[in-house]
């Protein structure tokens, strides 16, 4: 009797002692787990599971991540190649989601073989607007690699692609599977919007230059925006939130410590423009989860992502704008959609909260737009040479229309990116350049 | 005695805190929602569904589509073929720009329903009947027992909006009259562009709860809806329409969920804009 009174107690306590230390380590393991109170979900921990799930369960990947222009030959001239019935890319991008890449192998580096390439008139060519990886589309390839591309040349045959990356003149030949673009090369050479052109090497990459003055079409759409509430309660939840504005008129919303949204001013000087901003200890994420994580962030704002597209990636920022038939949508002025940013610190991300609504139909307006090269040169006499002007692009400059509040016109416009700062080929023109002069003689001393 | 009854209300204590951490931690956080957490596992959602006595199509696909945003221009299209109608007695009344017609003389339709409907489609085709009756398509799910509804057709998908139909009546097994409305030629306004799946459609309406329990979704199609008036043309944008019938009541709604944004479409706004 004793021993078992003495073996009960021993259990007794041993159970006790149990049930102590699992409630300390569930209560911790809660305190620790931030996604109970940030509301953040597991896709930003950087982990390549769930960013792998991300990838199989979100088709938007595809529709983020759609080349945005396609070009070929008509009797030798170079095109960029469009048609207002059958978006390219997007047949493109189709197939792209179907087909399985058998075999990747890299070829030249050479400048000259890509550029044999790219005045190949044998393949039609489809580009993002900067470099994406090849890991980033799961079929790709799944080694541990970080090699990218932002050029994709669709040959006769449907069993393999040539893809080349602009910056290092680097192409891959790429075995594939399940393709098929017939469809895409009989739309390419039914297009009927052609403009000639060539492509020319710039600091990162090769751009379009239209070989004489075009005229571009102006587009008009009604806009609306969600309100700010409407993005405090996505990106910071509905309790818990504290608020404070600051001089200049602009709130920012809080979440704990970690988390804020700072909303734009009210009233006339509305620009529309918001500031999130996560602050967690991490590492800065290699390219693939970089461009992966991004997409995370896009859906979560809550935007419409009809016409938003992948635009440029920078060190630690990529950024996605509103692509309207080819050609990307500056705010504004020279801000893009969404603009993300990664630190160790914290990761933020600027965005718009236009909405491109509803489109008005084409009303025959058209803007001219002169030679590229002739652009350029008034450039270069203002100071900005060519060594320093990473990319030149055709993009629409948004206007408001007086008719109606919220109607805006998207006139195209020249814009340069040099420096790692994009602006208008006008705004180029004004700006005194000695500040950037000042700059790269600091960097160089 | 005093330290064993301290022990067990230690160990009662612990162990029901334990278990309410437990199922703190089994409870999925609250989720913010965005388009990436709203796309919850597939199954699951199909789970929920048939949990709450929601039958869905079996062939429901989870494949996006395609389409584009539309214009026809606002002009009467109707009015001036009223003398071209030598068969029908029609009027046009140009506030609702509806044109009604009936036979002069008896139009017979006999025979099977399948017959019947032949027999309605040969007389829709007939320009002396109906005018651009060939750019009509008939639509069952709209149809009942003596009325016959087709939509207005186009190069790029069907239209289902009051201004782009034709309902023709019969009765006593013949043709009794019509009622038309035509919103004439329509382009694309924009490039062709990607839309959400059918089931993603579905899932959208029953995450707004504009899907009721017990229901059944019978048909889920894509056609073009109107989004609102521009500079004088009417704006049609691709819509998921879905057919549900309630199950006790058998019911029958169609509901629109526009297929770019996956927002329900409950009423057109109107702009004036002028340039």
């Amino acid at each position: 009797m004793k021993f078992k009174f003495k073996l009960g107690n021993f259990f007794l306590t041993l159970a006790t002692a149990a049930a102590i230390v699992l409630s300390i380590v569930l209560w911790i393991f809660i305190m620790t787990n931030d996604q109970r109170f940030s509301h953040l979900s597991n896709q930003t921990q950087s982990s390549p599971v769930s960013r792998q799930q991300n990838r199989t369960r979100n088709k938007s990947l595809y529709d983020l991540y759609i080349p945005t222009n396609s070009y070929g030959f008509k009797d030798g001239k170079l095109y960029r190649l469009y048609d207002s019935k059958n978006n390219l890319p997007f047949e493109f991008s189709k197939n792209f989601q179907k087909m399985k890449v058998t075999k990747i192998k890299a070829l030249s580096q050479k400048q000259a073989n890509y550029e044999l390439m790219l005045n190949n008139p044998n393949f039609i060519q489809l580009t993002y607007p900067d470099e994406v990886t090849f890991k980033l589309f799961a079929n790709f390839n799944e080694k541990n690699d970080h090699r990218e591309f932002n050029r994709i040349f669709v040959p006769d045959s449907n069993h393999w692609l040539y893809l080349g990356n602009d910056s290092n003149n680097q192409l891959y030949r790429v075995s594939i599977k399940n393709a098929n673009f017939d469809r895409l090369r009989k739309y390419a050479k039914t297009a009927h919007f052609k403009v000639p052109m060539t492509f020319v090497r710039l600091k990162s990459g090769y751009s379009a230059f239209y070989n004489h003055s075009t005229n571009w079409q102006v587009y008009s759409y009604l806009t609306s925006h969600q309100s700010d509430s409407y993005f405090v309660a996505r990106l910071l939840g509905t309790s818990g939130v504290s608020s404070r504005t600051n001089k200049q008129g602009r709130t920012t919303y809080s979440l704990n410590y970690y988390t804020r949204l700072t909303v734009p001013q009210s009233g006339p000087n509305n620009e529309h423009d918001y500031l999130y901003t996560h602050y967690e200890k991490n590492k800065v994420p290699a390219a693939t989860n970089r461009l992966l994580d991004s997409v995370y962030y896009v859906h979560r704002i809550g935007l419409t992502e009809q016409d938003l597209r992948f635009f440029d990636a920078d060190n630690n920022a990529v950024s996605y704008t509103n692509y309207i038939e080819g050609i990307p949508v500056f705010l504004n002025d020279h801000d893009v959609q969404v603009a993300t940013n990664f630190t160790s610190d914290s990761v933020t991300v600027n965005f718009n909260s236009i909405n491109f609504q509803i489109p008005v139909p084409f009303d025959g307006e058209t803007k001219s737009l002169e030679a590229t090269t002739q652009m350029v040169e008034s450039l270069n006499r203002h100071g900005l040479s060519n060594e320093n002007i990473e990319r030149i692009i055709v993009g629409f400059h948004v206007q408001k229309d007086h008719s109606h509040d919220s109607l805006v016109n998207l006139v195209p416009t020249y814009y340069v990116k040099a420096y790692g700062v994009w602006q208008t080929a006008n705004e180029w023109q004004k700006q005194d350049m000695s500040v950037y002069q000042h700059e790269l003689e600091s960097e160089g001393q | 005695m005093d330290h064993k009854r301290i022990e067990w209300l230690f160990l009662v204590v612990f162990l029901l805190i334990d278990i309410y951490l437990g199922i703190e931690i089994l409870r999925s956080p609250v989720s913010l929602s965005n388009g990436n957490n709203n796309e919850t596992d597939t199954t699951n959602i199909r789970t929920e569904m048939r949990a709450d006595g929601i039958e869905l199509p079996k062939n429901l696909s989870d494949t996006q589509a395609s389409g584009y945003y539309l214009a026809a221009k606002n002009r009467d299209y109707l009015s001036d073929k009223i003398s071209n109608l030598s068969n029908m007695n029609a009027s046009y009344s140009k506030s609702i720009n509806t044109l009604n017609a009936t036979p002069k003389s008896l139009v017979e339709v006999k025979g099977n329903q399948k017959q019947v409907l032949q027999q309605v489609i040969e007389f829709k085709n007939n320009p002396d009947n109906v005018p651009y009756g060939k750019h009509f398509k008939y639509e069952a799910n709209m149809s009942g027992d003596n009325n016959y509804t087709f939509v207005q057709t186009s190069e790029y998908g069907n239209i289902y909006d009051n201004s782009a139909q034709l309902t023709i009546n019969v009765k006593d097994h013949a043709i009794a009259n019509y009622t038309m409305t035509y919103m004439g030629p329509v382009n694309p306004v924009r490039e062709l562009q990607s839309t959400i799946s059918p089931f993603h459609a579905v899932r959208v309406m029953y995450t707004d709860r504009e899907l009721a329990n017990n229901s059944r979704v019978l048909k889920v199609k894509l056609g073009y809806s109107e989004l609102t008036e521009v500079r004088g043309s009417t704006i049609l944008l691709p819509s998921w329409l879905v057919w549900i019938e309630n199950k006790t009541s058998k019911n029958i709604t169609m509901k629109r969920v526009n297929a770019y944004t996956g927002q329900i479409l409950q009423t057109n706004s109107s702009y004036n804009v002028t340039k």
